[in-house]
């Protein structure tokens, strides 16, 4: 019912909707399973530009049960202080705040900027619960402390507590860093740590980007600990630390004006118990992943593309596979695109559920004005679940306002 | 003798095919010889007739065929020059900074004396894209301070519809999806100028109706997570990655899609995911202790919640299944609270 009365109020907002500086967006997509319904609104008032508003809303019907459902996703209002001292948030929105994990809230945030380089955000909420359900005492706070350190480096300290139905669900302390050191160099970090339970890493990761002319390489490590991702009051998060990490290098080279090439290795390790739970000893898991791409634009602007695809992950019987994919945009007309992906997977041990996961997607899009944009494809694959399957997709998007 | 200049010929036709292809071709459009120019000493206003005048919303002052035949009295083609002189994406830039950007060149002109290459250094280089750089601005301006504060409108008309890569900042390239992250940590406000709510809620929200990637099927060279068969590979792609779903996705996504698909222990069904030997007596084969330990998200996404319970049966104090805590285990919590009451607190 909440679903229902959120859609009639979108489409009664967007009916008004063509007067700038309101801006409606409503994508209708329907595949042959479940048909889903998209309303985006955004709003900003030309006379108070300090002040703006964001709906997203969807409705459709679920491919498990063919049951009707909806939710909101985003409904929220913003004031800003005109000098960028400051902004204010209330609503359902999405917080990521430094290192600590991205939070979907019913709630507030606020953020405070001094001239001095020095930055506070706090927030606070309920949250989300999926299809408008509600958790009785479950509640969370949070807090970034961050400082400008030179024109190219900043650093931040996170905090968040969690309670889930009274109980403890979460608390971390989280620690980010960005450097620019020079005009080719970005590095970033972050690590957040569990408070719960023996405090540890929980996730981690570093990255360092350099570019030169054709020329893009990344450096990157990640240690993540699964069970301090789960919430603390999971069965499972009393499983203890056992981390996976991964190392690697990408690079990046236009090997032409049109052609780019990628490539990247990374090993990993996933770490796991010896033999039994009674033993003390940990053991790991050693595996890698190899990828190339390569991207070809058919024109200048590289509104025809063909690009070709390369994967393999290397770790045990159950998760090791190669992979090779092409993809192709080619515009037919101005209005018309014809565009196409292919997939084929093959498993290292197929455990029964198929030797090759073919998957395949043919798809024309239309851009009928700079308000309406149709799109239909056909996909079709053979998969673990099901030897072959053919479905259909549609969609439709009607624009109002700005793009 | 002739098989080999075939083969020549053939070989010749097919590289310079190839060449096309990948961009490198003498006959395409060049950018525009604005070296050439400045160092015959031709004024930027010569060409560029007014611009020193123009406001914001005035014309872009682009020079057309009748500019270059007054000093090009003899044009070598019939066409308008700017069909081959110039490139089509270098005026696209214009017409785009056009409007997106508040500028005026009239505020501008007086200030560097009608030296336009100091804004414009790429035209000393024919570079194909003349729009001046962020930093460019900032050697005159002092707009760090509304860049430290995010107050981009005062030059940016609307920057989520203008949809401009960032060249001197937070650079779009290589494998960003995965990078995004740990870039955003200390940057958050930043993505903001650009990138709404909706855009972080379509992957991280708890409730997403359908993936960026599904419902923009017929963007295929857009980057995704979940790109192509990924459903297909999604277990192998899991279990190579402890953790990384339960980045986004919260414990119970999988188990309505298992349930309801019949793949999955919890339900009466012959489809179970699990090997033989996954379970068993202590002593025995008894592959889910490695497995959970492994990746206990992974057994999470199933038999979280309720679902506990079936972990409990065996593993509550003085059970069977002994203790599944590792050695040393500490916890801060209370064996009343959850989860500890489950097998300490005589719940079960």
């Amino acid at each position: 019912m909440k679903t229902l009365l959120l859609t009639v109020a979108a489409l009664l907002v967007a009916r008004q909707a063509g007067a700038d500086p309101l801006r409606l967006r409503a994508d209708a997509f329907a595949s042959a399973q479940s048909p889903v319904g998209l309303l985006i609104l955004q709003a900003e008032d030309s006379q108070r530009d300090w002040l703006d508003a964001e709906a997203l809303v969807w409705t459709g019907v679920t491919e498990l049960d063919d049951s009707g459902t909806g939710d909101a996703l985003v409904v929220t209002l913003r004031a800003r202080d005109p000098k960028g001292r400051g902004e204010a948030r209330v609503g359902r929105f999405l917080v990521a705040s430094g290192a600590i994990m991205p939070r979907h809230i019913d709630g507030v945030s606020a953020r405070g900027r001094l001239s001095s380089g020095s930055e506070l955000e706090v927030f606070g909420g309920l949250p989300v619960v999926p299809r408008f359900g509600v958790d009785a005492y479950s509640w969370l706070l949070g807090m970034r402390i961050s400082h400008r350190l030179s024109e190219g480096a900043a650093a931040g300290l996170s905090f968040v507590h969690e309670r889930e139905r009274g109980f403890i669900a979460d608390e971390e302390v989280g620690f980010d860093v960005a450097l620019a050191p020079s005009k080719w160099l970005d590095i970033a970090a972050r690590a957040a740590l569990d408070l719960v339970d023996d405090p540890g890493i929980s996730e981690a990761r570093v990255s360092a980007a350099a570019r030169k002319q054709a020329w893009r390489f990344e450096a990157f490590g990640t240690r993540r600990s699964p069970s301090r991702l789960l919430p603390a009051t999971s069965l499972f998060s009393a499983l203890g630390d056992v981390p996976s990490d991964e190392i690697g290098v990408g690079a990046r080279w236009r090997a032409a004006p049109r052609l780019d090439l990628w490539s990247s290795v990374a090993y990993r390790r996933v770490e796991e118990l010896a033999t039994s739970m009674m033993d003390a000893g940990i053991a790991g898991v050693n595996g890698y992943e190899l990828r190339l791409r390569s991207a070809l634009r058919l024109d200048d602007k590289g509104k025809g593309v063909v690009a070709f695809e390369i994967n393999r992950q290397g770790l045990d019987a159950y998760s090791s596979w190669t992979g090779l994919r092409t993809t192709t945009r080619l515009p037919v007309t101005t209005r018309l695109l014809l565009a196409s992906e292919f997939e084929l997977v093959v498993p290292d041990h197929s455990h029964g559920r198929g030797a090759v996961w073919p998957w395949g997607l043919v798809a024309l899009q239309w851009q009928a004005s700079s308000e309406w944009e149709a799109a239909a494809a056909v996909e079709g694959r053979a998969s673990p679940e099901s030897t072959s399957a053919v479905s259909a997709l549609l969609r439709v998007a009607r624009r109002w306002g700005a793009p | 003798m002739v098989r080999r200049v075939l083969l020549l010929v053939c070989g010749g036709l097919a590289l310079a095919a190839c060449a096309h292809i990948l961009g490198f071709r003498a006959s395409a459009p060049q950018p525009f010889a604005h070296r050439a120019h400045l160092l015959q000493g031709v004024s930027c206003m010569k060409c560029h007739r007014g611009i020193e005048r123009a406001g914001d919303d005035s014309s872009l002052h682009l020079p057309g065929t009748t500019d270059c035949v007054g000093c090009h009295v003899k044009p070598h083609d019939t066409r308008e020059c700017t069909s081959c002189h110039g490139l089509p994406l270098t005026i696209e830039g214009a017409v785009q900074a056009k409007e997106y950007l508040r500028f005026s060149h009239a505020s501008h002109a007086p200030k560097v004396k009608g030296n336009c290459v100091r804004c414009h250094p790429e035209v000393a280089h024919d570079g194909r894209m003349l729009r001046p750089t962020m930093a460019s601005c900032f050697g005159c301006h002092a707009h760090e301070d509304q860049f430290r504060v995010r107050d981009c409108q005062g030059c940016h008309v609307d920057l989520p519809a203008e949809m401009t890569p960032p060249q001197s900042h937070l650079v779009h390239d290589g494998d960003f999806l995965s990078e995004h992250g740990v870039r955003a940590a200390a940057a958050s406000d930043l993505c903001a100028t650009c990138h709404s709510q909706r855009f972080c809620a379509g992957c991280h929200g708890k409730s997403v109706a359908v993936l960026p990637e599904t419902l923009l099927f017929d963007q295929v060279t857009r980057a995704g997570v979940h790109r192509a068969g990924f459903r297909s590979r999604h277990a192998e792609e899991a279990r190579a990655q402890a953790g990384l779903c339960t980045t986004c996705h919260n414990q119970s996504s999988c188990q309505s899609c298992h349930d309801a698909k019949g793949i999955a222990a919890t339900v009466d069904s012959s489809r179970s995911p699990h090997p033989p030997g996954w379970l068993g007596a202590p002593g025995q084969s008894n592959e889910h202790g490695r497995a959970a330990w492994r990746n206990p998200a992974e057994c999470a996404s199933c038999h979280g919640g309720a679902g506990e319970m079936l972990c409990v049966q065996c593993h509550r104090e003085g059970a069977v299944g002994g203790s599944p805590h590792p050695p040393g285990w500490t916890s801060r919590r209370s064996k009343v609270e959850l989860p500890c009451l489950l097998c300490h607190g005589g719940a079960q």
